[in-house]
């Protein structure tokens, strides 16, 4: 291998045995003065020199169509480029009277993608990569070029587990200038259309059984009965704030028989074709115990501290100690519950609480 | 006297309840519907369930309240084998939501001292 050219150029191109390394911006003009002897392709080592990351700037930085015009260049131009790693560039054997490109190109980019074309420069983008978001900008300016023709086809078959993003966005950007007004030149872009199937091979939703029977494998909310009763005392309806570490508290008499106790839960009742009678229910789903409690006979001084307490501790949780002696927490969920006077000094008010046993 | 069992078809729990109050009832579970075209001809539409409403009312002592409040928070979601005082067998899921209770009075010597009105509703079919 040997290259000639001026000592002018000396600086820019660094000449070991049988290399060519560039060690400079590839701003270097080469005049029809310069003749270069093939071949280039791995002595030039452009694309560990360079770093060039992007097609467009290589091109962009050598000036190929305007420095390699003319000058003695063999048929195997591509290869002597170097740019396989990134950008492969087959010239045709009509490089010499056009310099025109028809492109072989073999992108292999640093997320995961990697495409492969045929000899019409038709890409087939193939993506195996978690999250896909890739942006491709061609420009082409071409010189003294009789045919400029890009053709970009990406046919992408994904097949992702939780996808979240796709975009896309080509850009092509096709310029053609000539002085040459002796042939016709045409200009075209073409895109191709683009077809996404989408498999999803990942089920995100676990499916739910609302109705194993209680008790079975099946039932993992299996909760045994307490069969050890309630220990119940005698006790005095006391109401405490804050719940956990008390600051107010608040003595009542105990309420009036005739308190009710609501057990609600959510289930479902349905009828089968089949006749069977079915009842289901999650166990997450919630379930409340409402007390309704009637205080009466309380004096005027008792009334004014139970407001004073309903206001201090309106929508927070209190705990309260019932006649049984056994602490419940819970919201009051009627503070606007008529507060009646029955008589001189004699108030009776409705407590309605919404809490769960401790 | 009336025994529940649950959860069917396991049947692990059993809790005996005393006779309930007179005026329990059932009642077929079925549903009619009746229209007459502008002829006067008259089409019935039946909703057939085959299962019978049953509602039974108890007095029950305060622990015994408690004891059916424990079994039915645990087994609302199953379905019961209910034998009733007539002998009869059921198979049945309750009904009343929110299932209440109330404090009728004051009862010495019944376990808690106190007496309380429960209501169950269960839709059952006979077995």
């Amino acid at each position: 291998m040997a290259v000639r050219t001026t000592q002018s150029y000396v600086t820019t191109l660094d000449i070991g045995d049988g290399d060519v390394r560039v060690t400079q911006v590839y701003t270097t003009v080469l005049t029809r003065d310069i003749e270069i002897i093939l071949p280039l392709s791995n002595s030039l080592g452009l694309e560990n020199t360079c770093g060039i990351p992007t097609f467009a700037s290589i091109e962009n930085d050598f000036n190929l169509t305007q420095t390699l015009e003319h000058n003695f260049i063999t048929l195997d131009i591509s290869n002597s480029l170097g740019l396989s790693a990134d950008i492969g560039l087959d010239y045709t054997e009509d490089i010499i009277q056009y310099l025109g490109w028809t492109p072989r190109t073999i992108v292999e980019c640093s997320n995961s993608m990697f495409s492969e074309d045929n000899e019409a420069g038709v890409f087939v983008v193939r993506a195996i990569s978690d999250s896909l978001s890739n942006t491709f900008g061609f420009s082409d300016d071409l010189i003294q070029a009789y045919n400029a023709t890009n053709s970009l086809g990406l046919g992408e078959t994904l097949t992702a587990q939780q996808m979240h993003d796709l975009f896309n966005q080509f850009s092509l950007v096709a310029a053609v200038t000539s002085e040459d007004t002796e042939y016709e030149r045409e200009m075209s872009q073409g895109c191709l259309k683009q077809h996404l199937t989408f498999t999803i091979t990942g089920a995100k939703c676990v499916e739910k059984d609302y109705r194993p029977f209680v008790g079975e494998g099946g039932d993992p909310a299996y909760e045994a009965i307490n069969t050890t009763p309630p220990t119940l005392s005698t006790g005095t309806l006391t109401l405490t704030y804050p719940f956990v570490t008390p600051t107010t508290t608040l003595v009542l008499k105990n309420p009036a028989l005739g308190n009710t106790s609501v057990f609600s839960r959510s289930a479902v009742h349905r009828k089968t074709r089949g006749g069977d009678d079915v009842v289901a229910a999650d166990p997450s789903w919630p379930t409340t115990e409402v007390q309704t409690l009637v205080i009466e006979n309380i004096c005027e001084a008792d009334i004014d501290a139970v407001i004073e307490f309903l206001n201090d501790t309106l929508g927070q949780k209190i705990g309260l100690l019932d006649w049984e002696n056994r602490q419940w927490s819970g919201v009051v969920i009627a503070p606007q519950s008529d507060i009646i006077q029955a008589g001189r000094d004699q108030w009776t008010f409705t407590l309605v609480f919404d809490g769960e046993l401790e | 006297m009336i025994t529940i069992q649950a959860p069917f078809p396991q049947l692990n729990v059993a809790c005996v309840l005393p006779n309930p109050k007179m005026q329990d009832s059932r009642a077929a579970n079925q549903f009619v519907n009746l229209q007459r075209t502008m002829t006067g001809v008259m089409y019935s539409y039946v909703k057939s369930t085959g299962t019978t409403k049953l509602r039974l009312p108890f007095v029950l002592s305060r622990m015994k309240a408690l004891e059916l409040k424990e079994f039915i928070r645990v087994y609302y979601r199953a379905q019961w084998t209910v034998v009733l005082h007539d002998g009869t067998k059921w198979l049945a899921s309750l009904l009343s939501d929110p299932f209440q209770s109330v404090t009728e009075g004051r009862a010495e010597g019944w376990p808690g001292g106190e007496a309380v009105n429960v209501t169950l509703e269960l839709s059952a079919e006979r077995i």
